[in-house]
């Protein structure tokens, strides 16, 4: 009785929470009498008897003491007995407390009715959270949603606009003539290499203009921001402001750190502030900078320029305001073309661009999903009212109105459906911290909004959600319940199923089974489409090769002959190791970070009449890349003149560029040049094949860093080695040390990895609609497994007749069967229909989908088929065994 | 729905209340005593859980049909530990009529039980 034993206390815990059901008063007075009847009831009940009958134990004892409490503090309100009033209130406990004790008697309904609704409301509820952080959260600037960001648009020959980041010039012309803007920043993006004691590290490094933490509405937690002497001065001021992590990472998180110098690229740096934690705006930054802008260069696009909208000024008054501008630059400087402009988008759909997509197409797979548990609860407590029925009639008997009737099946659906999205509650939760890969890069990895989750808006959505579903749900099972008099519905029988309540039985199921074709169907050309991709030719192997990028900094390497002389000796030195197949370098990483274009002269074609620059991207690569990579060439030969400096200039082309631009010529001997000024003739010397790179290009050419020994201004390069094990690895960066022990070495990346993680976003895809496909697949077998149950245990009288009268089980078998088939038939069918339906939404939704052949439909309608049978065998075999004596004689 | 007999407001009983009467009437019991009881009485379709019971005890004893025994009263066989409960004759009638109730309900609850076959 004292339960002084460890598994004891831990009951006794667990059932003083479970007394909390009661009044405080009731417990205090009681608590030993209680305490010492659970023992006694656990020991006579329970123990020695094993789990099962521990868990039924438990489940009754909660049941029951919620019950009890329930009723207490109602009396205690109301100081009079339960069965006195007859008000609206009294008779809401009353159904809740008779809704309780059927939970309590059925738990199998209970549990699956509360689960299912848990995994529909739980998946439905994490995507809207995600859905809402994307479009509704706050941004952590102040008033975010009134932020735009202004960019350059060319029009392509397609009518496409192609954007580029905004040039200096424009920026300052914008800041001073707009009349619809409180102030404009322009943010310039570029990194900077901390020399440090055994880590040497490159961090992300932006110069910001005047008044760039007033207009973001964002404070140094520590320190200040720049003074105006310092924004007017820019870079040459000195000073700076570092991220949170950058200040815990290099400094231990040292209060004193203002005022500290910080050694970057062979200056120094002084520490004005320290942002606020996770705050890492734009470009994932760690360092801010002053930048002033030069009005006169209109040439660099490397700006990203935000603008405050005045209040009541919408995004069209800004669009209007920069076309007038910008027509007014057009005017002031002849040569602009036409079809060029100020693209203008709001902040938040910048960071959106195209991952909104993704979570749209999720939220319509969830909704889609809810939809499916909910025909299925309807279903399951159709089939369990049906069983009900005898004692509702009781009840309409002994005085009941229908009215009080369908409160009574409406409170029960309710309940548990506020329960299924308690249960949803949590499963979002957890769901949300999965769901985090599907926020876009900017919500991760610059802006602190959280993780999608529990929050206000998110419970919002599944109380309403659920409330929603109980009460569609309830009405339609209630329906059947409530209808009918009372003999009819005592002496169910013969015709009772061919009722128009059937026919919505039946339109549920098909409902459900086209669904679950329609996910299936979904899976199956998400899966096919993540196949084709992961296997799609690249036009180079991945496979095997290293990726190390290496920083030749301007202080050290600031001529051409010094960084040519370190490549070579790294080149040669990595060749020589033991394992390494081949080595090359390049400017550009195909599988990350996007390409690096220019405008293209083409030796005697005319420049496009319409003033459209020809963009190609253009490459540095060293003569060991194509053989690294396993690029073919396709014509001529690898830069033949490499080892002869100062000789003619040499580029390869690649295959789209050679057809698009010399179609059904040879390009090898042909000249082009970047469109600038005093930028030489190159000749063509081989033709290579095309890659799909990770930028926008589709075509581009290569120059021989040999010739022109740079990477990007900053001396960023790519060095790519082969290896035959990739634990090799080691060795490449100890060989990289022992060239020039000085030189930063970081982001070292298998090719393939970085191949997969380009894939994730499809992996995870295809993996998230074969989840819901297989739950879609298991809710469609319980619904028609309910229905069949229901069905037969409703028909149980016809056919103990049709037995009585002769029929044999398989005739019985058969009769269910067909019913069964058909349903199963056109509930395929259904889904065949709306899936070709919804086809090109899905296409509009994920590029380069193709359509669901019949090697997919086949197989997916097997598995139903095989499925759906499985679900009706047994009700059918219950039917089949119906014994005619007691169909008739049984309650 | 009145009670036909007495003028007693408390009827009908819960089915709680009475299956407490009803075992009280034949000995005084404690908490479980009083479940087990009930369970056995029923043949274990109810299962009350403790605080169902001492909701119970707490009303009947406000009713004053019931009361708690003080230590002297306490039977031979009775475990000092427990604290016991005996019926009052109050309880006594309000059990008898609430049982006198049912069974005039009996007939119409036949009906709806067993309704004559050819009816259908």
């Amino acid at each position: 009785m004292s339960g002084a034993e460890g598994p004891g206390k831990i009951r006794e815990w667990l059932y003083r929470r479970i007394l909390r059901a009661h009044p405080a008063e009731f417990r205090r007075k009681h608590e030993d009498e209680l305490l010492s009847t659970f023992g006694e009831a656990w020991a006579d009940r329970v123990r020695g008897l094993g789990p099962r009958a521990a868990l039924r134990f438990w489940w009754r004892l909660v049941m029951a003491e919620i019950r009890a409490g329930l009723r207490q503090r109602r009396e205690g309100s109301h100081g009079s007995s339960l069965r006195g009033g007859a008000s609206p209130a009294s008779d809401l406990v009353t159904d809740l407390r008779f809704a309780l004790r059927m939970f309590g008697r059925s738990p199998g309904l209970t549990v699956a009715v509360v689960v299912t609704l848990g995994i529909g409301l739980g998946g439905a509820s994490a995507v809207f959270g995600t859905f809402y952080t994307v479009y509704r959260s706050a941004l952590p600037f102040h008033d975010g949603d009134r932020l735009v960001r202004l960019r350059s648009y060319v029009l392509g020959p397609d009518g496409e606009q192609r954007a580029y980041n905004f040039p200096p010039r424009d920026a300052v012309v914008v800041r001073e003539e707009n009349r619809t803007f409180t102030d404009l920043v322009a943010m310039n993006g570029s990194s900077l290499a901390l020399p440090g004691e055994g880590s040497p590290e490159r961090v992300s490094a932006v110069g910001v203009t005047a008044g760039w933490n007033e207009l973001l509405g964002v404070e140094p937690d520590l320190g200040r921001s720049f003074t105006t002497e310092e924004e007017a001065a820019g870079a040459s001021a000195g000073v700076a402001l570092i991220s949170h992590a950058l200040w815990l990472r290099r400094f231990g998180g040292d209060p004193a750190v203002i005022g500290r110098t910080l050694a970057v690229d062979g200056g120094t740096l002084t520490i004005v502030g320290v942002m606020p934690p996770r705050f890492n705006y734009p470009y994932a930054a760690e360092i801010w900078t002053p930048f002033r802008l030069d009005p006169t260069d209109a040439r660099s696009h490397d700006l990203n320029a935000v603008a405050r909208m005045r209040d009541g000024v919408d995004v069209a008054a800004v669009r209007a305001d920069m076309a007038r501008i910008y027509s007014a630059l057009r005017e002031a400087t002849p040569g602009t073309a036409t079809d060029e402009g100020i693209l203008v988008t709001t902040v938040r759909q910048d960071f959106i661009r195209d991952d909104g997509r993704m979570v749209q197409a999720l939220l319509v797979a969830v909704a889609f999903f809810l939809l499916l548990a909910c025909v299925n609860v309807a279903n399951l407590l159709a089939a369990h009212f049906v069983t009900r029925r005898r004692e509702m009639g009781i009840r309409a008997a002994l005085g009941a109105g229908g009215g009080r009737q369908l409160r009574q099946t409406l409170t029960e659906t309710l309940l548990l459906f506020l329960a299924g999205g308690a249960v949803g509650l949590l499963l979002a939760n957890w769901l949300g911290d999965v769901l985090r890969v599907l926020l876009p890069n900017v919500f991760r990895t610059e802006l602190d909004v959280g993780t999608p989750g529990l929050g206000a808006p998110v419970a919002a959505f599944a109380l309403a959600a659920a409330l929603l579903a109980g009460v569609i749900s309830g009405a339609a099972a209630a329906h059947r319940g409530s209808r009918g008099d009372l003999r009819h519905v005592l002496h169910e029988g013969g015709r009772g199923a061919s009722t128009s309540g059937a026919r919505i039985q039946d339109a549920l199921v098909v409902a459900e089974l086209a669904l679950s074709v329609v996910l299936l169907l979904g899976a199956g050309v998400m899966f096919d489409h993540f196949r084709r991709l992961s296997r799609a030719d690249l036009g180079f192997e991945p496979e095997g090769v290293e990726t190390l990028q290496v920083s030749l900094e301007a202080d050290r390497y600031a001529d051409g002959q010094a960084r040519l002389r370190v490549m070579r000796s790294l080149e040669a030195r990595l060749a020589s190791l033991p394992g390494v197949d081949d080595v090359g370098v390049t400017s550009v990483n195909p599988l990350c970070c996007g390409d690096w274009g220019a405008a293209v002269e083409i030796e005697g074609h005319p420049p496009p009449t319409d003033g459209t620059p020809l963009h190609i991207a253009h490459r540095y690569v060293t003569p060991g890349y194509f053989a690294t990579m396993e690029i073919p060439v396709l014509r001529g030969r690898i830069f033949p003149g490499a080892d002869r400096p100062g000789g003619e200039l040499e580029v390869m082309v690649d295959a789209n560029m050679a057809r698009r631009h010399w179609p059904g010529e040879d390009p090898v001997g042909k000249r082009i040049r970047i469109a600038r000024d005093g930028e030489p003739w190159r000749t063509v010397v081989g033709v290579v094949g095309s890659i799909e790179a990770a930028g926008d290009y589709d075509e581009g050419w290569y120059l021989p860093f040999y010739q022109q020994p740079m990477g990007r201004s900053n001396g960023m390069l790519h060095i790519m080695v082969r290896l035959r094990d990739d634990r090799l690895v080691a060795d490449v960066r100890r060989a990289i040390v022992q060239v020039d022990p000085d030189l930063p070495v970081f982001e070292v990346a298998a090719m393939s990895d970085l191949r997969h993680q380009n894939l994730s976003q499809d992996r995870l895809g295809a993996v998230m609609t074969a989840t819901f496909a297989a739950f879609g697949l298991l809710l469609a077998t319980v619904g028609l497994y309910s229905l069949m149950a229901y069905l037969v245990g409703l028909r149980t009288r016809e056919i103990g007749t049709r037995i009585a009268l002769g029929a044999s089980g398989a005739d019985v078998l058969r009769l269910v069967l067909t019913r069964a088939g058909r349903l199963v038939v056109v509930g395929s069918a259904a889904g065949l229909a709306l899936a070709l339906a919804l086809n090109h939404v899905l296409r509009g939704i994920v590029v380069g989908v193709r359509m669901a052949g019949p090697g997919l439909v086949l197989p997916i309608l097997a598995v139903l088929l095989a499925v759906g049978g499985g679900a009706v065998l047994v009700p059918a075999l219950r039917a089949a065994r119906v014994d005619p004596v007691r169909a008739f004689g049984a309650e | 729905m009145s009670a036909p007999h007495g003028s007693d407001d408390h009827l009908p009983l819960t089915a709680l209340d009475l299956s407490v009467l009803l075992v009280l009437t034949e000995e005084a019991s404690w908490g479980y005593g009083i479940v087990k009881a009930v369970s056995e009485r029923s043949r274990g379709r109810l299962e009350l859980a403790p605080g169902n019971v001492y909701q119970a005890l707490d009303r009947l004893i406000a009713r004053r049909w019931i009361r708690a025994l003080t230590r002297d009263e306490l039977p031979d066989e009775a475990d000092p530990r427990r604290r016991y409960y005996a019926i009052t004759p109050a309880g006594v009638s309000a059990a008898a009529a609430e049982a006198r109730r049912l069974k005039d309900m009996m007939p119409s609850l036949e009906r709806v039980l067993h309704p004559r076959p050819n009816e259908g």
